[in-house]
């Protein structure tokens, strides 16, 4: 399939889709049922790949990209990816202007704060996989204070999570 | 506020675009700490960001970065925060795909990502408490509720987040601070 043409196909999947992962019933007919040019095998082994990876899990399309064309194809999904992200632009510009109005003001706090709880609900599931015994949740725990109390670059608590995780694996904990 | 220069913008953005693992929610809370800390964005215009993040299509997380680079330096910055924080971690999604049994059966590889996701989880908690802390003890009445009212909307009715957002949007519209 031509890499413009495969862009197209995942763009209108992307810009549909209002999460990572909620493209892939778009890419799934269009690609799978539609143009046979992916398998379920590959789909399912691009979601892995996404959620394996840093970054957002809609990087995925970047993967389906690279297994139905290649390089060019992982390409297209790249800029599929992140063609929608810029719509964006307009819709602060809007809400921007407009921010310093008592009712606009009122609004964006209280999303803010609702924006809290649902970190919260996003941070449940992770915690679940991710917190198994007593150092996943000292490491979380350590994160969370850091976090909330010191100035220390995200970077850093990153790192050295991983280094802590290295560690438990070398001396068996 | 102040402007963010074009370089630091777009390390920082490779850097935790590229380094946080969970998916968006633990980049955006990742990044928040960052942006408030240099003074590049407010509390309140990362809570708007991250509001209109979620009813932007595509992924969040990359429409946040678009978000938060634009008001931290125009354009330019959006195009530098969006391109940073996706780039690295695309091209270890292409590497990932060519070698992803090898990968998956690493457990090197996975001891140290289990590792982060274990921070995440922490980092994405310390987060929430970031953006609540500027309505304490001002204005506790008015976040305790809304807060209250967006957990019983997530946890209780499980609406979607973008549902949750447009109601507690519609809420402080109408009780104004």
């Amino acid at each position: 399939m031509n890499s413009f043409v495969l862009y197209l196909y995942l763009v209108k999947a992307t810009v549909t889709a209002f999460s990572g992962l909620t493209s892939l019933p778009v890419i799934q007919h269009d690609l799978v049922d539609v143009r046979h040019v992916l398998t379920e095998s590959q789909l399912n082994a691009a979601v892995a790949a996404g959620r394996t990876a840093p970054g957002p899990n809609g990087s995925y399309v970047i993967s389906v990209g690279y297994f139905v064309d290649g390089i060019p194809g992982a390409i297209a999904g790249y800029f599929a990816m992140i063609t929608p992200a810029f719509l964006i632009l307009p819709l602060l510009r809007y809400v921007g202007s407009r921010a310093e109005q008592p009712r606009v003001k009122g609004a964006i706090q209280a999303v803010t704060i609702a924006a809290a709880a649902l970190i919260v609900s996003a941070t449940l599931p992770l915690a679940r996989d991710s917190i198994t015994g007593w150092l996943p949740a000292a490491i979380a725990a350590a994160s969370f204070l850091t976090v909330a109390l010191t100035k220390i670059d995200t970077f850093w608590i990153m790192a050295t999570s991983a280094a802590a995780g290295l560690a438990a694996f070398f001396l068996h904990l | 506020m102040n402007r963010a220069p074009a370089r630091d913008l777009l390390w920082l953005y490779t850097r935790i675009g590229n380094t946080t693992f969970g998916g968006g929610d633990p980049t955006m809370a990742a990044l928040q700490k960052q942006l408030l800390d240099r003074q590049w964005i407010t509390p309140d215009e990362y809570g708007m960001v991250y509001g209109i993040a979620r009813a932007t299509p595509g992924t969040n997380v990359t429409a946040f970065c678009a978000g938060t680079g634009w008001l931290a330096r125009g354009l330019l910055g959006a195009v530098l925060a969006a391109v940073g924080s996706t780039l690295l971690s695309s091209i270890v999604v292409v590497l990932l795909t060519a070698g992803f049994l090898f990968w998956r059966d690493n457990p090197l590889a996975m001891a140290a990502i289990n590792g982060m996701l274990a921070a995440a989880s922490g980092l994405m908690g310390g987060a929430a408490l970031v953006l609540l802390s500027p309505h304490y003890p001002k204005r506790a009445v008015r976040a305790t509720a809304i807060l209250a009212f967006a957990a019983l909307l997530t946890f209780r009715f499980g609406l979607t987040p973008i549902q949750v957002l447009g109601l507690a949007a519609i809420v402080g519209a109408i009780w104004k601070p």
